[in-house]
C-alpha cells in the first residue's frame, strides 16, 4: 500500500492540473463563440462569390479559357497545409498532418512533384521532421487574422501558378462542423472548379460591365483570396472547438482520477488505523497474560 | 406603387455577414461604368462596383448605405450585391473616417513614381470608400 503522503501529493497535483484544463476549456469556449460567428458570417458571401463566378465561367463560351480556370496535367502540385500554432487541441493537428502526409505520398506515387506551403507551426514542425522540403512557411498568421492575410497568401499562390511553376494547388484544413466535430477537407484551390449544374444555354446571357474577361480577371483572384481566408477562419473555429472538447475530457478524467485516489487514500488511512488498533490490542493482551 | 409581385429581392452579402435582405421597389448602385438604376424586370446584368453610395427604396422609403468595391448580379426579380465593406449612416464614425480619408489622400499626393499599379489602385479605393461613408453620414 502506497504511503499516505505520496497519495496526498498526487491528489494535489492532479487537482492543479484540473484547474488548468478547466481554465483552458473556458478560454477555448469563449474564443470559439467569436470564431464561430466569424465563419457563419463569411459562408454566405463565399458561396455567392462561387455562384457568381461559376455563372460567368459557364458562359465564357469560345473565348480563350482564363488561366486560373485552365486545367493542366498536374505535374507540380502545391499543398497548402493549415494547422495551428499551439497544441493541446486533441487530434486537431494530428489529423491534418496525417492527411497531408498520406496525400503527399499518393502524389509521389503518381510521380508528381509536391511543393509544400505551411500555415501554422504544428504542420511546419511535423513535415520538417519527416524531411519533406517546405517551399514556404507563413508565420505569425494567427496573431491577427483578417482578409488581408488571405490576400497575402493568395497573391503568393496565384503568382506561382500564373508563372507556370505550379499546375494545381490544394488546401488541407479542418472544416468546422460543430464544437465536437471537425472534418479534414482537401480542397482544390487552383485551377478553380466552377459549380456544376449551371446551364449556360438555357438562360439568357448577362450584360457585362465592364466585360467578361475583365470581370473574371478580378473575380477569380478575389475568390481565391476569399477561399484562403475562409479556410483560415474554418481552421481557427475548429481549433478552438477541438481544444474545448479535449480540455473538457481532460477535466472529466482528472475528476475521475481524483475520486479514485481519494478512495485509495481513505482505504490506506483506514488500514493504518486498523493496524495500530491491532497492535494496541495485541500489546494489552500480552500484558494480561 | 408597385404591387408585391413586382419587387426586387435585394441581398447584400459581405465577409462580415449578410447585411441587407429585403424586398425593394428600386435599387441604385455605383457601377464601375456609372450609376446603375435598377427597377424590376431588368435585363440580366453583371457589373463590378466601385466604392460608393447605394440607394434603395423599400415601402416608399428611401435608404442610403455605403458599399465598398464588389459586384452586383441583376436578374428580373432580384439584385444581389457582393461587397467587401458595408456601412449604414449610424455605423459611420465621422472623425475616424475623415482621418482615413486624409491619410489616403496624403499618400496619393506623395505617391512615388507613376500613378499606376496595384498599390495606387488600393489607395484610390480606400479614399473612395472613405468618401462614400462620409457622404451617407453627412446627408
Amino acid at each position: 500500500m502506497a504511503n499516505l503522503k505520496q497519495i496526498r501529493k498526487r491528489i494535489a497535483s492532479v487537482k492543479s492540473t484540473q484547474k488548468i484544463t478547466r481554465a483552458m476549456k473556458m478560454v477555448a469556449a469563449a474564443r470559439l463563440r467569436r470564431a464561430q460567428e466569424n465563419i457563419t458570417n463569411l459562408r454566405p458571401y463565399a458561396l455567392q462569390t462561387l455562384e457568381l463566378l461559376s455563372s460567368v465561367a459557364a458562359r465564357a463560351g469560345d473565348e480563350e479559357i482564363h488561366p486560373l480556370l485552365a486545367r493542366r496535367d498536374p505535374k507540380r502540385v502545391m499543398l497548402v497545409v493549415l494547422t495551428s500554432d499551439r497544441g493541446l487541441a486533441g487530434a486537431f493537428n494530428a489529423n491534418i498532418n496525417k492527411a497531408a502526409y498520406r496525400f503527399i505520398n499518393q502524389l509521389k506515387e503518381k510521380e508528381s512533384e509536391v511543393l509544400l506551403c505551411t500555415i501554422g507551426r504544428k504542420g511546419y514542425d511535423f513535415l520538417r521532421r519527416r524531411n519533406i522540403p517546405i517551399q514556404k512557411n507563413f508565420r505569425d498568421i494567427y496573431q491577427k487574422v483578417d482578409s488581408e492575410k488571405g490576400r497575402e497568401i493568395g497573391t503568393t499562390v496565384i503568382q506561382a501558378y500564373s508563372e507556370n511553376k505550379l499546375d494545381a494547388v490544394y488546401l488541407v484544413y479542418n472544416e468546422f462542423k460543430s464544437a465536437i466535430s471537425q472534418k479534414v477537407v482537401m480542397e482544390q484551390l487552383l485551377p478553380i472548379t466552377p459549380m456544376e449544374g449551371i446551364d449556360a444555354a438555357s438562360s439568357i446571357d448577362f450584360i457585362y460591365e465592364p466585360n467578361k474577361r475583365a470581370l473574371l480577371d478580378t473575380l477569380l483572384p478575389m475568390y481565391v483570396h476569399g477561399e484562403i481566408f475562409r479556410a483560415l477562419l474554418e481552421s481557427i473555429a475548429s481549433e478552438h472547438g477541438a481544444r474545448m472538447t479535449a480540455m473538457d475530457n481532460a477535466t472529466t478524467n482528472a475528476g475521475e482520477m481524483i475520486d479514485k485516489l481519494t478512495l485509495k487514500l481513505n482505504r490506506a488511512r483506514q488500514a493504518a488505523i486498523t493496524k495500530e488498533l491491532m497492535e494496541i490490542i495485541g500489546g494489552a493482551e500480552a500484558l494480561k497474560g | 406603387m408597385a404591387d408585391s409581385s413586382h419587387l426586387l429581392d435585394l441581398t447584400v452579402a459581405t465577409p462580415m455577414g449578410v447585411k441587407i435582405k429585403t424586398r425593394a421597389e428600386s435599387v441604385q448602385v455605383p457601377g464601375v461604368e456609372g450609376e446603375l438604376g435598377i427597377l424590376p424586370d431588368h435585363l440580366p446584368l453583371l457589373s463590378a462596383l466601385k466604392p460608393g453610395v447605394m440607394r434603395y427604396i423599400e415601402k416608399g422609403k428611401d435608404f442610403m448605405v455605403a458599399v465598398d468595391r464588389g459586384y452586383v448580379e441583376v436578374g428580373p426579380d432580384r439584385v444581389r450585391l457582393l461587397t467587401e465593406g458595408f456601412a449604414n449612416s449610424t455605423q459611420v464614425e465621422v472623425a475616424v473616417v475623415e482621418k482615413e480619408l486624409a491619410q489616403a489622400e496624403e499618400q496619393l499626393k506623395n505617391f512615388p513614381s507613376l500613378c499606376e499599379g496595384a498599390e495606387y489602385d488600393e489607395l484610390k479605393r480606400a479614399a473612395a470608400w472613405a468618401r462614400a461613408r462620409l457622404a451617407i453620414a453627412t446627408s
